[in-house]
């Protein structure tokens, strides 16, 4: 019942929040404008430009790269046993940075587009992803895989800084302004394959939530109730790498999601069963963003906040209430 | 240019006549002497903080009681770290005194790229980076465009006799008081009168073309700069580049933000606010093929549409070495664009309109 109530109360939430944030933080709301510019829309109408180029792609990543953070956070917090595990850990991010740094750094005009830096995101995501599934092959332990992802992180990071060191000034500001995140890059047209591969990952989510309230019990036991560890592994890692890749390469890293969110909904649906954790993950993890966007929507005339800012200044106070309640 | 100040009669030096050289620039002072000049270099930021320096013709002696560092000239080694100083220096034909530069990546001046090639220029690309011991072997002074800060050996190169003064060029906000500082590099060049008479030409250019501005009616709207990050940049209602745009006869200050530098929009206003504008100035684009691989929303805009989108971005080397001290060009070119079919036709100096 409780669930229910939560899974109901959360998305009402999400719909009040997506129409917000949809008309910009206000609540003179023009259905009309809004429908045409998705249906019949005229290039020559200024609002109708507004509501399809800006606001809509907007509010769309928004949810999306919200979603998709939170489940990459769940499915790597479940995997690792460890509430402080996040998209990040397995440095795939890591892997996303280090070609976007190639692409901005390197000078070349060519590589310094927005395309181009969505697809040298996607190319550094898919090819780290295959260097740790490769390392799983070998790596029996989990903690042992968290290691190497965490020292392909550094080593990515030494990487940067050594490239960073002979770059000009403006390069350097288009790589640190990459790195704010944000969630104003996409234009209508580029959200149809960002939405595209989502809709896959999440499909295959369906197939993982039996290994993954197997493993809550610890590998040994999941291993002794009949759960193949190595193939669910490489699918967990594979499906992970899709959504902070995907996210990563669209929107730029965005910290702290994938980290607090599943924590925080663990203790709103208090079960282990994943069919809510992963469901309710999504929709917090939409939410969130939505409300780290309107509070930067709010501030503008005031204040440029990027958006890692927002996400740090609310989930950093969350990963300490985890940590001081948990150890 | 020349402006008589005063004569004061206290002491033996103080009696000698004094001529400021500056009548724009307002974060440096050159005051002439019988046979040297006293520089001040003023902290825009900090006006009560002034670099003095006494230059001093090689061979002669210091006057009595002087207590600022001196340094000799002609000056026939410096290293010059912003876009600007190349350009002045390139005007007194001393690009041959420049002998180290931030990055070559980004130097117009041919004499400059050939000494390079002979390894007679040094690149400086950290100003906190640096090797006093290697600038000291290559360099009699530094000239950097003082972003805020002194170079981190700064006190160690002052030791080792090589003095480090901030140019604050691009702080001024007249476009003759950026040009102005051509006097600061006359000096420490023995090239003053050259550099005064250059000025002087200048100012009559650019004097004669706000006339002729005044006189034409108002011209159109424009739209300027470009989204960087998440935002619109565009020159604030007080600020150079605005000033520059109303002189040439555009519309601009009326619909933009009151401020000094720039001012930030985020794309929705940009749209509602300059769609519809038939000018855009300075998108900092090459090509519009690059500012649509950029960010296909530029495609909304009807300067885009129309193909009236203007940049000195074909070369922007020479447009950052040479604009500050061209300052005339620079309105000339704006003038052009801004009442294009209302003035006799002139090839464009600085600016092209940026290709398909």
């Amino acid at each position: 019942m409780r669930r229910s109530y939560l899974f109901a109360l959360l998305s009402g939430l999400l719909i009040l929040l997506l129409l917000l944030h949809l008309f910009n933080g206000s609540w003179d709301w023009d259905f009309k404008t809004l429908l045409k510019s998705l249906t019949d829309f005229d290039i020559s109408n200024t609002q109708e430009v507004i509501f399809r180029e800006i606001r809509f792609p907007r509010t769309v990543t928004a949810i999306l790269a919200g979603a998709g953070l939170s489940i990459a956070g769940l499915l790597m917090q479940t995997y690792f046993n460890n509430s402080l595990a996040g998209p990040s850990v397995l440095g795939i991010s890591s892997g996303s940075s280090l070609f976007v740094a190639l692409a901005v750094l390197s000078g070349w005009e060519l590589l310094n587009t927005a395309h181009s830096l969505v697809f040298a995101a996607l190319i550094g995501a898919f090819l780290f992803s295959l260097l740790i599934l490769f390392f799983s092959a070998f790596v029996r332990s989990a903690i042992s895989l968290l290691l190497i992802g965490m020292m392909l992180g550094s080593f990515t990071s030494a990487v940067i800084q050594v490239i960073q060191l002979g770059t000009h000034a403006e390069r350097l500001k288009s790589y640190l302004l990459w790195g704010f995140g944000s969630l104003q890059q996409n234009s209508f047209e580029q959200l149809g394959l960002f939405f595209l591969v989502f809709l896959l990952a999440c499909a295959s989510l369906i197939f993982l939530i039996k290994p993954l309230n197997l493993l809550v019990l610890g590998e040994k036991q999941a291993r002794i109730l009949g759960t193949n560890i190595a193939l669910n592994r490489m699918i967990l890692i594979a499906v992970a790498s899709v959504f902070a890749g995907l996210i990563t390469a669209y929107c730029g890293p965005i910290s702290f999601i994938g980290l607090a969110v599943p924590n925080v909904v663990r203790q709103l649906y208090r079960t282990k069963d994943h069919r809510y954790l992963l469901l309710g993950s999504a929709l917090f993890g939409a939410i969130t963003l939505l409300i780290c966007d309107l509070v930067i929507i709010y501030v503008e005339p005031f204040l440029l906040l990027p958006l890692n800012a927002i996400t740090a200044l609310i989930g950093a106070p969350v990963v300490v209430w985890i940590i001081l309640k948990r150890f | 240019m020349l402006l008589f100040l005063s004569c004061q009669g206290n002491s033996p030096e103080q009696a000698q006549k004094q001529q400021s050289n500056c009548q724009y620039a307002k974060h440096f002072r050159l005051t002439s002497y019988d046979h040297y000049n006293k520089l001040e270099i003023i902290n825009p930021d900090d006006p009560e903080e002034i670099s003095s320096y006494l230059l001093l013709p090689r061979g002669q002696k210091a006057p009595k009681g002087n207590h600022l560092p001196i340094i000799e000239t002609p000056v026939n080694r410096a290293i010059v770290l912003s876009a600007t100083s190349i350009g002045m220096m390139a005007k007194l034909s001393e690009s041959t005194t420049i002998s180290g530069v931030s990055s070559m990546e980004y130097v117009y001046d041919p004499l400059v790229k050939e000494a390079f090639k002979q390894g007679k220029i040094m690149e400086v690309p950290s100003i906190n980076q640096l090797n006093p011991e290697r600038v000291y072997r290559q360099a009699e002074i530094l000239l950097y465009n003082g972003f805020g800060q002194k170079p981190a050996q700064a006190q160690k190169l002052e030791q080792l006799g090589v003095h480090c003064l901030p140019i604050y060029d691009w702080r001024e906000a007249h476009p003759l008081g950026k040009a102005e500082w051509i006097i600061l590099f006359g000096a420490l060049t023995d090239q003053l009168e050259a550099a005064q008479n250059y000025l002087q030409e200048i100012e009559e250019a650019y004097k004669g073309l706000i006339i002729q501005s005044k006189k034409l009616p108002k011209g159109p709207r424009l739209l300027s700069g470009s989204i960087y990050g998440d935002h619109w940049h565009m020159p604030a209602a007080e600020s150079f580049n605005a000033e520059l745009y109303e002189l040439a006869g555009a519309n601009y200050k009326a619909y933009v933000k009151p401020g000094s530098g720039s001012a930030a929009y985020n794309l929705e206003e940009v749209l509602e606010g300059w769609r519809d504008v038939p000018v855009w100035i300075n998108p900092q684009f090459k090509s519009k093929q690059e500012m649509l691989q950029s960010n296909s929303k530029y495609a909304y805009f009807k300067a885009f549409q129309d193909g009236e989108l203007y940049c000195y971005t074909h070369d922007p080397n020479r447009f950052w070495e040479y604009s500050a001290i061209e300052p005339h060009h620079v309105l000339s070119d704006l003038m052009q664009i801004i009442h294009r079919g209302k003035i006799p036709e002139k090839k464009l100096y600085f600016y092209r309109k940026i290709s398909e």
